[in-house]
């Protein structure tokens, strides 16, 4: 069985980040990056299918910048048998759909039986590729997937739903399963393993390798542009003046704590099955029993 | 402009409902009208209330096969009509459904998609201008999509607040051939399971029943897993439950742990410190048991309660023993049901 994990370098969200960042987050230069944290899940699903299917392989693909060759080290320390980056200049400002055509090329030629992606991207966050790829490469998928389970050819798949619910979908393989952060807990790298991923030759495909048109991809090829990228509006806070009718004590007071505002909740207390039944009755008369 | 309308067997989702009272303002905006685009098997009782909240046309598409969802049945059947009609705008909202139904549309039509928007506006020149969270919500981006038709994008349920319906609209029904055939549809749906409430992740949890250092042992927090249960709520715990090993790791709420926004949060024995309070401050409604009357909780608890857990929390779970058993006993059996799924629900949270 061939397994493909799509990965992505990102930048890193997990620490403080400098002010005037935005700037650099557009230019791609001078942040912290990293394998995204959700395809760590997918790749420990795909070692996981190894595993279980001792003569099958695992490559993990990305497209991305020169610079992204250190996750697909960080892969290979992990135990994926091959790495393949695509990279190619005209592939820069691609959107979702742009990413999902470069990815497709790549994962026909490798003619793979189970293709596996994170949920989503930490800093794009669109989560968008896994299903689009899906249609690209025609081949049946599956989203949201928290549990996984392959034999005799097609895959027992656990679909997470809202309110708890869960579908349980029948898939035959060749397919596609975009994976739910969690569904698994990812293995560190042992020491031999990732000596060697430091030394590793990691094979580039461009534009040409994969058979594509330059107009199919990159900015020339995305419909969805970013025209603008700013911190979040903060949240505003009215400023606290405390009431003049009060008694400077209380004022002092209300200026010292910030002016929080509490929740002017009752106070229940007295004999235990009063209070329980006042707390009863707040539960139904809420709809909460 | 389109919406495409998520809805359970009987139900529409809200967030359906919201996008329809932005679609309908967008639209007089730009001198459109707002097609609603209603999937389903027998859903046409949904549509007089799709009508009120700001459709003017609905399109029916009903067939069996489109009665779970299947991507195999609603994205050629949607792409198809798209590519027909050719809307100028499509939103869905980012619910299980729409968020891989979407992005599948957007790469059958090679338009493009923003999901996840928290805001949905024009620019000057009448473009769709999709504002979204990126890098993990430190930053916000605004997206255009100047070429390529439809724009698309789908939102975060509860962004934009619902229109009240207007019972005087009325929207016009316009069935939808349904040519599909069930030996197209790749993926075979088995069932659907419901976890008990009691081993569901607290972040998905509607009512959450936390327990902390008060609770004072094993024994104590048992009472807390039992007041879950008869809730129907899910059980958290604040950092020193946890370390004392009454609680596992997952169920931590706070700094360390999980971030949740129930609609209610019942804390036993919790003292509010800050590290446990910024994970669940966002709760809707928040009831706390406290032996100190000076406890920080307090501060944000809309039911305060000053009492000794040992006590209260015994008469208050025979109390709901008593309500449940005048109401019949088939909720228990439900809940025995479900939990012979547990295995499965344990590994998945």
């Amino acid at each position: 069985m061939k397994v493909v994990v799509c990965v992505a370098r990102v930048v890193d969200t997990g620490e403080p980040l400098p002010v005037g960042w935005e700037k650099a987050a557009l230019e791609g230069g001078g942040l912290r990056h990293v394998l995204n944290p959700a395809d760590e899940y997918a790749l420990e699903e795909g070692l996981r299918l190894r595993d279980r299917f001792p003569d099958s392989s695992v490559t993990a693909i990305s497209m991305g910048p020169p610079q992204s060759e250190s996750v697909l080290r960080r892969c290979l320390a992990l135990g994926v048998d091959e790495a393949l980056l695509l990279c190619d200049e005209a592939f820069r400002g691609s959107d979702t759909l742009a990413t999902a055509r470069i990815l497709t090329a790549a994962i026909r030629q490798v003619e793979a039986n189970v293709v596996l992606c994170g949920k989503r991207a930490s800093d794009g966050d669109t989560g968008q590729v896994g299903a689009q790829l899906a249609e690209l490469l025609d081949l049946p998928a599956v989203t949201g997937v928290v549990q996984l389970e392959v034999r005799d050819g097609e895959a027992l798949v656990h679909r997470r739903l809202e309110r708890g619910r869960r579908e349980v979908l029948r898939c035959p393989l060749p397919a596609l399963f975009a994976v739910e952060e969690g569904i698994n807990r990812p293995r560190y790298p042992k020491l031999r393993v990732l000596l060697r991923s430091l030394r590793a030759e990691i094979p580039r495909r461009g534009l040409a390798d994969l058979g594509l048109r330059a107009d199919e991809v990159g900015e020339a090829g995305s419909c969805a542009q970013v025209v603008n990228l700013s911190p979040p509006k903060p949240i505003t806070k009215g400023l606290f003046i405390p009431d003049s009718s009060l008694s400077p004590e209380e004022r002092w007071q209300q200026i010292i704590s910030g002016g929080m505002e509490e929740r002017h909740g009752d106070v229940i207390q007295g004999p235990t099955d009063a209070v329980a039944e006042r707390l009863l009755q707040f539960l139904s008369q809420n709809k909460f029993v | 402009m389109w919406v495409i309308v998520d809805h359970t067997s009987d139900e529409v989702e809200d967030v359906a409902l919201e996008l329809l009272g932005l679609a309908r303002e967008l639209a007089d905006r730009l001198g459109l009208s707002v097609v609603a685009v209603l999937l389903g098997d027998d859903v046409g009782g949904l549509a007089p209330l799709i009508g009120q909240c700001g459709a003017d046309t609905v399109y029916l598409a009903e067939s069996p096969l489109l009665g779970a969802y299947n991507p195999d049945a609603h994205t050629p059947l949607l792409a198809d009509l798209i590519r027909r009609q050719r809307p100028s705008i499509v939103l869905w909202g980012a619910t299980d459904q729409g968020r891989d139904l979407a992005p599948r549309v957007a790469a059958r039509l090679g338009t493009g998609l923003a999901s996840n928007c928290t805001r949905i506006d024009l620019s000057e020149d009448g473009l769709l201008v999709m504002t979204r969270p990126v890098y993990g919500g430190k930053a916000s981006c605004d997206v255009v999509c100047p070429q390529a038709r439809p724009q698309m994008a789908t939102l975060q349920p509860g962004a934009v607040p619902a229109k009240r319906p207007d019972p005087s609209r009325q929207a016009q029904v316009v069935p939808i051939d349904v040519s599909l055939s069930s030996q197209s549809l790749r993926l075979r749906l088995e069932e659907v399971i419901k976890i008990p409430s009691s081993a569901l992740d607290v972040t998905e949890a509607e009512v959450i029943v936390a327990g902390g250092r008060g609770v004072g042992s094993e024994e104590g927090f048992h009472l807390v897993e039992q007041l879950a249960h008869l809730t129907g709520a899910a059980v958290a715990a604040s950092r020193p439950a946890v370390d004392a090993g009454w609680a596992p790791y997952e169920r931590q709420v706070g700094l360390s742990g999980k971030t949740v926004a129930p609609r209610l949060y019942l804390a036993c024995g919790i003292s509010g410190a800050n590290h446990h309070v910024v994970g669940m401050k966002d709760s809707r409604a928040v009831v706390a048991i406290n032996r100190d009357p000076y406890a920080p909780i307090f501060q944000i608890a809309d039911v305060k309660v000053v009492g000794d857990l040992r006590q209260v929390l015994p008469s208050l779970v025979e109390r709901l023993r008593r309500l449940r058993q005048e109401r019949g006993t088939a909720e228990d059996e439900e809940v025995l049901r479900t939990l012979a799924n547990m295995p499965a629900a344990r590994q998945v949270s």
